[in-house]
Parts: C-alpha cells; sequence; structure tokens
C-alpha cells in the first residue's frame, strides 16, 4: 500500500488484483518479513470473489477461531466432520492435517533440539 | 563488526524479532523472553489465541515424502468449510454458512435438498459417537419432544436447535 499509493489514505480507492479491480476498505497493519518472506504482500477478498478467481477446486486452509472452552472440543468436531464427509472409516488415516500453534511449536523445538545439540557436540 | 557476526544465531533472530508488529501478538509485546523461540512464536506460528487450522497439507514438515502423499489428498472445499462452521458456530467466531437448510420446508411443503453441509449426517455422526462414548443414552423417539442440548456438547444443541433432522427424517418416510 505504501508503494502503491504513496503516503496518501488508499481507504475508497481502488486497485488491481489478477483481472480483477477491487476497492481499498481497510488495510492491516505492517507485519514485516519472516525469515525473509514479506508477510505484508496480500489481499483479503470475500470468498465467493476469490473462489472466482483461483477456481472453485482450489484446496482452502481453514482458520477456525473457538472460545478457550471449546477450543479441544471444536477440534474433535471438526476432526469428526472431515472424517465423515471423506467417509473415512475407523482404520483409515485422515486425508487431511489440524494444526495449532502448539503443533508449529513442538516441531520448532524438536528441530531447534537436535540443531543446538548436534552444534554443541 | 566483528562482534555482531559473533553473536549466535539465537541473538541475532531475537534481535529481528523485538521489533515486532502484527496481527494478534499485542499480548507479546513486552514479552522478554529472548531468541529463536520468541521469534518462531510470534512470526511464524501466530495463528493467534484459541484458533487451529485445517489442511489438506501439513504446515511444517521434515519429510518431503509427506508432501507428495498429502498432495493426493482431498482437497478441502467451500463444502467442508461450510460443515465445520455449522458445527464450530456455536464458538461464535466463524462467520455463517450461507446454506440453505436442508430437509423438509414446512411453508412449502416440499423437500429441500443441498449439497452441503449435511446436517442430518453430522448430527447422526455426533449422536453416534457420543452415544458410544457413553455420554448419552439411546435418543428418544422422534415423535416426542426436541432433543435437548446437551451441556456437554455445545454443538450439538446448535444442529438439533431447528429440528432439521426431523424434517429430514419425515421427508424420507415418504
Amino acid at each position: 500500500m505504501q508503494q502503491l499509493f504513496l503516503g496518501t489514505d488508499p481507504i475508497g480507492k481502488s486497485i488491481r488484483v489478477g483481472n480483477d479491480e477491487f476497492m481499498v476498505i481497510g488495510v492491516m497493519e505492517k507485519i514485516g518479513s519472516v525469515l525473509g518472506q514479506d508477510q505484508d504482500n496480500f489481499v483479503m477478498a470475500p470468498l465467493p470473489v476469490f473462489l472466482r478467481m483461483q477456481g472453485i477446486h482450489t484446496s482452502l486452509i481453514i482458520n477456525v477461531k473457538t472460545s478457550t472452552e471449546n477450543f479441544e472440543l471444536a477440534q474433535d468436531q471438526a476432526h469428526l466432520v472431515l472424517r465423515s464427509r471423506r467417509h473415512l472409516s475407523g482404520k483409515m488415516e485422515d486425508d487431511f492435517f489440524i494444526g495449532t500453534k502448539e503443533s508449529y511449536m513442538a516441531l520448532w523445538r524438536s528441530i531447534s533440539t537436535a540443531f543446538f545439540s548436534v552444534s554443541s557436540w | 563488526m566483528l562482534q555482531r557476526s559473533a553473536l549466535p544465531q539465537a541473538s541475532r533472530l531475537a534481535h529481528h524479532a523485538r521489533p515486532h508488529h502484527g496481527r494478534g501478538h499485542a499480548d507479546h509485546r513486552d514479552d522478554p523472553r529472548p531468541g529463536a523461540n520468541l521469534y518462531v512464536e510470534q512470526k511464524i506460528a501466530n495463528l493467534g489465541t484459541n484458533v487451529f487450522q485445517v489442511a489438506r497439507t501439513p504446515f511444517a514438515v521434515t519429510d518431503f515424502n509427506i508432501i507428495i502423499k498429502a498432495l493426493k489428498f482431498k482437497k478441502i472445499d467451500v463444502d467442508d468449510m461450510r460443515a465445520i462452521a455449522t458445527v464450530a458456530q456455536p464458538a461464535g467466531k466463524l462467520a455463517p454458512p450461507r446454506v440453505p437448510p436442508s430437509g423438509h420446508d414446512t411453508a412449502t411443503k416440499k423437500c429441500r435438498t443441498s449439497a452441503s453441509p449435511a446436517k442430518p449426517q453430522i448430527w447422526r455422526t455426533l449422536t453416534r459417537a457420543r452415544w458410544s462414548s457413553g455420554a448419552i443414552s439411546l435418543p428418544p423417539k422422534r415423535s416426542t419432544a426436541p432433543m435437548s442440548a446437551s451441556s456437554a456438547n455445545p454443538f450439538a444443541a446448535a444442529i438439533s436447535r431447528d429440528g432439521s433432522h426431523r424434517q429430514v427424517h419425515s421427508c424420507r418416510q415418504r
């Protein structure tokens, strides 16, 4: 946004994303870069518009926000619903993944533990 | 210059991670913990509080074969999202699904069908799971009062609240 509108207020102005033109109704706070990748280069669009642009066969990543007391329960329910929709019986593995912040951190801890143990060795 | 390059990698990462500006981690602004753990927590695993993610492929893996295997999985489409939204709606934070209700339309006296989210199927699955876990006994007859919402399962309460499963049942009897 800073490069497109050069310090002016972008709200209400239009930008072109792909072949479609959008009106800016809000901007996100600057995030910065993560591991060298710019995290601010994205747009948020209504889901029907996104599906029209990308096709309905695009695989989605769903973020579900729940209340604190229902967090575990909501994961179980989402797991159950997806297994039901995909006709997975009891012995079949999941063909989807449910991840949380803790799963990221657990993976990072396993990687960093191995890395630092090797470097100290 | 020599001192900067002699810094351990974790300290350099923490140096970059300190002045963070982003979504959902205002509560970590004054977090005194240094190091790469903080960087990963705030920059990479920044999903927010009480958020879980559903995807076809794993989020971070060390084995490339898992990625290859996951790419052959069925895609997560809008119907899956609507189905999750249906059961997760009592949690209150997912957009309400724009799905026409399934079942028997009492106004037009016709049987409505929709591709998703198949509320009766979800209700049956949830009920079966609760019954097998011993949380509930066998459901009452459908001619009796509507199923009461169980405090142990708030999602089942929302599904049975509108009574759509009973309407579909009567629809199928025809």
